[in-house]
């Protein structure tokens, strides 16, 4: 009980911080020379990128932990990093693709960076997909999970590699050559939300966590009371 | 040894070639129907590989199947070999179906498009050949970690298509380019598929005692 009381004081901090960049983003933040106030949305988009990355990567070492020590606690860390990192990367996609219709004037284009987000997303959406099939049994839907994800994850540079190069075929492109952060409010903003995204997303990983965690265990107490 | 078990037990059933050669033929008709007065070289290329993609999938999608709905998995587990010899195996048998496929489906692709090979067969044929390997690989994988399950033809696309982005990617630009007679970058890409393949053999065969597990 203790831990939760420490832990929704902390939760003022995330609060905090939130509210500091979004003043920081909107009010103190210059308007870009050329994209005007439509360049804000990269504030957002910057930090959730980032924050998506950490939860995936911590997901998929959780993955690895898991089949190699056999303890559940590594599955559920590995569930709450890709759920969270899958909740960031569609806000990632979304805000992207907002500001590139202001940007590029296009919601998509094949850049190696938005193909590579767009298959990762895939991939998770498929790995929730796998654990729900596995549902019933718990031992399985972990292992089944944590090789997928070993999978999933180590196909990123590959994907992205090729993407690269698939694209320096094509000579439409469109690089980001217009993105140009000279002021420095514009920086401290987008640090600022970084900071949040990342105390955001180590949040939800921690909340995500701790359901599974309860589920389990009241699955096994569940389990004993039938036994009976 | 079992390698050839499977081809048997394929072979005197025919019960996934059959089907799946008649999926693959209807799906070139369709291509076909869609484009009556042809497409141009570099579109041909993908056509192609999605013409390819799907049967191939319906055969992987069945390889443990025979074994996972007659209770034979933990058996083979059993068998006086280890993991990575079945799921080895598995893979040799997965790309010599989608072989076969590979080789009744371009040629009636070919015709029915009405394109040629043009630039050199070998570069046309090694694009063909990694693309089979790697699809196989993949396969053979996401086939045993879906064996045991009730929904498996549901899931398998949604697994297999975003993992096999890179191999596809190279696959169409190598077809292309061979239908086209101008081929870009031959050297880059297949050596990119070639990674893939390898990752893709080496990685169940070093996690092959987990996968049985599943």
């Amino acid at each position: 009980m203790r831990y939760s009381q420490t832990l929704s004081n902390l939760r003022w901090i995330l609060f905090a911080v939130f509210v500091v960049a979004l003043l920081w983003s909107f009010v103190v933040s210059p308007d870009d020379a050329i994209l005007k106030s439509s360049q804000r949305i990269f504030y957002i988009h910057f930090g959730s990128a980032i924050a998506c990355f950490i939860a995936f990567a911590i997901g998929w070492a959780a993955a690895i932990a898991y089949l190699v020590k056999r303890n559940l606690g590594w599955d559920r860390l590995s569930a709450a990093g890709a759920e969270v990192g899958l909740v960031f990367a569609t806000c990632v996609l979304v805000s992207g693709s907002i500001w590139a219709r202001v940007a590029w004037n296009t919601w998509w284009t094949w850049d190696p960076r938005l193909v590579t987000t767009a298959v990762l997303w895939f991939l998770y959406v498929a790995y929730f997909v796998l654990r729900a099939f596995f549902a019933e049994d718990r031992r399985r839907q972990a292992v089944a999970g944590a090789l997928f994800s070993l999978f999933a994850f180590l196909d990123v540079p590959v994907v992205f590699f090729s993407v690269n190069w698939w694209t320096s075929i094509h000579p439409k492109v469109i690089t980001e050559s217009g993105i140009n952060i000279s002021s420095p409010a514009m920086v401290t903003a987008m640090m600022l939300f970084l900071v949040a995204m990342i105390l955001l997303a180590a949040d939800l990983m921690w909340l995500r966590w701790r359901q599974h965690t309860l589920a389990d265990r009241l699955e096994a107490a569940r389990a004993e009371l039938r036994s009976y | 040894m079992l390698l050839g078990k499977d081809l048997a037990v394929e072979f005197r059933s025919r019960e996934t070639l059959s089907s799946v050669l008649v999926l693959a033929v209807l799906v070139v008709l369709v291509l076909g129907f869609a484009a009556p007065s042809g497409v141009s070289a570099e579109a041909a290329g993908g056509l192609l590989w999605v013409a390819l993609l799907f049967p191939a999938l319906q055969i992987q999608t069945r390889l443990w199947a025979s074994e996972a709905d007659q209770g034979m998995l933990d058996a083979l587990m059993g068998a006086p070999v280890g993991p990575a010899v079945l799921w080895l195996s598995k893979f040799l048998l997965s790309v010599v179906l989608t072989a076969v496929l590979a080789l009744v489906l371009t040629p009636l692709f070919l015709v029915i498009i009405g394109e040629t090979v043009r630039g050199p067969l070998g570069i046309f044929l090694a694009g063909m050949a990694l693309g089979v390997i790697g699809l196989g690989a993949v396969g053979a994988t996401l086939s045993l970690l879906t064996a045991r399950m009730r929904l498996r033809e549901a899931l398998m696309p949604l697994m297999a298509l975003p993992l096999s982005v890179p191999l596809f990617l190279g696959a169409v630009v190598i077809t292309s380019g061979s239908l086209s007679g101008t081929p870009h970058q031959v050297g880059l890409w297949l050596l990119l598929m070639g990674v893939f393949d390898v990752m893709y053999i080496a990685l169940p065969l070093l996690v092959a005692d987990i996968l049985m597990e599943v």
